[in-house]
């Protein structure tokens, strides 16, 4: 079992058992290895942030960790349970959610029933107790429209709350898809570039609110994105990925100025 | 070269066209081709329609001949039948071509348990059961497959459906066919089709608040996720195979009631009662009456049962070559089906008179 010590202060290291353990993952198309020994790990309430250059492998760990890719090798644990094999449903009931980089929507179905889709893990209610309307089933809808009128509030989301999804401008799509992620109250958030067709304010906006979330739900966040300043304003610690290899790791600011990173991106000085 | 690590990445919305403030003129094709929310109709205003409409089909039987009931009893029965179907194929995007094998193993179960002396109300719920089980074991394999595939599939199951009747003949008397005994218990004073018919109508009731049941909320959430992004489906934490053999098995029972009601009312069923056309009829229903809708079943089923009698009446000939034609240019035309029609006709309606609307939309 690993242990990461939280710097939380001089007299008192904190010792918290991560709640996702990524180790040693490799994962092949064809020949093309995509993710080539990455590891990380996320503890709950801290937000760490996935960045590197196209191609890097981000997408593909964020697949791998909620099952859409098998790995070749290595392990993935989620809170001691081992992800690697797990059906994708399953992965999902443990409290995992996750956003797609080009969005995971139902674009027919409005904003508000694309959210309550996402309480599907967290409510009850199959075939004979819907049929039966069992006062639960009632109980759990109304908690659940509850829970994502909250949402769509707190995501600037109530103007188009009955608008299908489909209809609206990217940037908003992704925040509905963000709200859909956190109405399961998921104990591992996947974020896949949230700030994706978003403008400043805005970001600075959804920086907040992720921010704000996962102190009060003390929800792990792992988050791919490019916008630097969304990077630096939120995650407590940046794993830069580079040709499917860890390349560095540490706080927003060192990894930043980290030579090796500032070449990944830019290339050598010719 | 820009580098992705600084700040300049942040791309604005492309801005939306401001919504004209009225809806400039279009062509009737292009006014049938609208897709169609439901009519934003206030509880008390729906259950009042349904109550309505649930009091009126009660009064039928009592006032007309038994060759109208009959009539009416059909579209009853082909309503449960579509009512199912749409919840597979509408809501949950998995096509069935083969519910006539449903239809036939409800109505086999209730002939063959009223042949053993049980009567044959009693055995309507055991239809429903026999059917979901078969359905189940049908559907595990099967729902394995996508699309076409499942399509050949289900095809194939209609297809040997009247070759297995004939076979299993020590159970369903093959071809000579079988009869039921479909008379109401002798304490209850009405004929044979009033009885069957108000039968069907209260199977149909209890069908359609399920169904509406069952589109609303979490698990119309769940077929609507699996029809349209399966993926996605999973990574909300649907079981996605459970979810659909689970649905194509409640589908499969109401056939089976369907099935069983259909035995009583004809009173004698055989093989041919139960072929590849009567499939494709409830596939038509579906598509008919409207995709993925409640009411567009029956309006379906109504249509189903009319057309050809109506044509027929004109010329014998003329019965499916209209049904044909009628069915191709609701593919083409009206891709919404009849309640899509019916909805795009009342919304100005609902529009104009508030108290018809619940008190939010006002």
């Amino acid at each position: 079992m690993r242990i990461i010590r939280l710097d939380t202060g001089p007299d008192s290291p904190l010792v918290i058992r991560p709640l996702l353990e990524v180790d040693d993952i490799h994962l092949s198309f064809g020949g093309v290895r995509a993710l080539d020994g990455p590891g990380l790990t996320v503890a709950p309430g801290e937000i760490v942030g996935l960045i590197g250059p196209n191609g890097a492998g981000k997408t593909s760990l964020f697949n791998c960790i909620s099952g859409l890719y098998a790995p070749d090798s290595g392990s993935i644990r989620f809170a001691g349970a081992e992800l690697i094999g797990m059906p994708r449903h399953r992965i999902a009931r443990l409290g995992i959610g996750r956003t797609f980089q080009n969005l995971g929507l139902i674009p027919r179905l409005p904003v508000l029933h694309n959210v309550l889709a996402g309480t599907y893990r967290t409510t009850r209610g199959g075939f004979w107790a819907t049929a039966l309307a069992l006062p639960q089933v009632a109980r759990d809808e109304e908690q659940a429209t509850r829970d994502a009128l909250k949402l769509l509030h707190s995501l600037d989301l109530v103007d188009v709350a009955l608008e299908p999804v489909g209809t609206l401008p990217f940037g908003t799509q992704k925040r509905v898809e963000l709200a859909r992620a956190l109405v399961g109250e998921p104990r591992l958030l996947l974020v896949d570039e949230p700030a994706n067709g978003l403008v400043h304010a805005e970001v600075m906006e959804l920086a907040d609110t992720i921010r704000r979330l996962a102190s009060e739900r003390n929800m792990a966040v792992l988050v791919v994105e490019h916008h630097m300043g969304l990077v630096r304003s939120i995650c407590d610690r940046v794993v830069v990925l580079d040709f499917g290899r860890l390349l560095a790791e540490g706080k927003p600011r060192e990894v930043a100025n980290d030579p090796r990173v500032v070449e990944a991106y830019l290339g050598t000085a010719a | 070269m820009t580098t992705q690590l600084d700040e300049q990445t942040e791309r604005a919305d492309a801005p939306e066209p401001a919504a004209p403030a009225r809806a400039p003129r279009i062509t009737p094709v292009e006014w049938l081709r609208t897709p169609r929310p439901p009519l934003p109709l206030s509880k008390p205003v729906s259950l009042t329609l349904g109550a309505a409409g649930v009091v009126a089909l009660a009064i039928v039987p009592f006032v007309n001949p038994s060759w109208v009931n009959l009539h009416v009893a059909l579209v009853l029965i082909f309503a449960i039948v579509a009512m199912g179907l749409n919840l597979l194929v509408g809501m949950g995007g998995q096509v069935s071509l083969g519910h006539a094998a449903f239809f036939a193993v409800g109505a086999y179960t209730t002939a063959v348990v009223g042949a053993a002396g049980v009567p044959a109300v009693a055995t309507l719920p055991l239809a429903g059961a026999v059917a979901f089980a078969i359905g189940w074991l049908f559907g595990i394999p099967a729902l394995r497959l996508q699309g076409l595939q499942l399509g050949l599939v289900t095809l194939a199951l209609a297809l040997v459906t009247p070759p297995a009747i004939r076979q299993l003949d020590e159970i369903t008397r093959g071809s000579r066919g079988i009869g039921i005994d479909g008379d109401a218990p002798a304490w209850i004073p009405l004929d044979q089709d009033q009885w069957v018919t108000l039968l069907a109508l209260a199977a149909f009731v209890l069908a359609w608040i399920a169904t509406a049941r069952f589109a609303r909320g979490r698990l119309g959430r769940s077929f609507v996720a699996i029809r349209d992004a399966e993926l996605v489906a999973e990574t909300l934490g649907v079981a996605v195979q459970r979810t659909k053999v689970r649905l194509f098995a409640t589908s499969a029972a109401y056939a089976g009631v369907g099935g069983g009601l259909y035995a009583m009312l004809l009173e004698f069923i055989g093989p041919e009662n139960f072929g590849l056309t009567l499939s494709i009829s409830f596939i038509t229903m579906i598509v008919v009456g409207g995709i993925a809708t409640v009411p567009g079943a029956v309006l379906g089923a109504a249509f189903v049962q009319a057309v050809p009698a109506i044509a027929g009446e004109i010329d014998p000939a003329a019965a499916g070559f209209t049904y044909g034609v009628v069915l191709l240019l609701f593919v083409f035309f009206v891709p919404f089906g009849l309640i899509g029609v019916i909805r795009g006709a009342l919304r100005p309606l609902v529009d104009r008179v508030p108290w018809l609307r619940p008190r939010r939309l006002r």
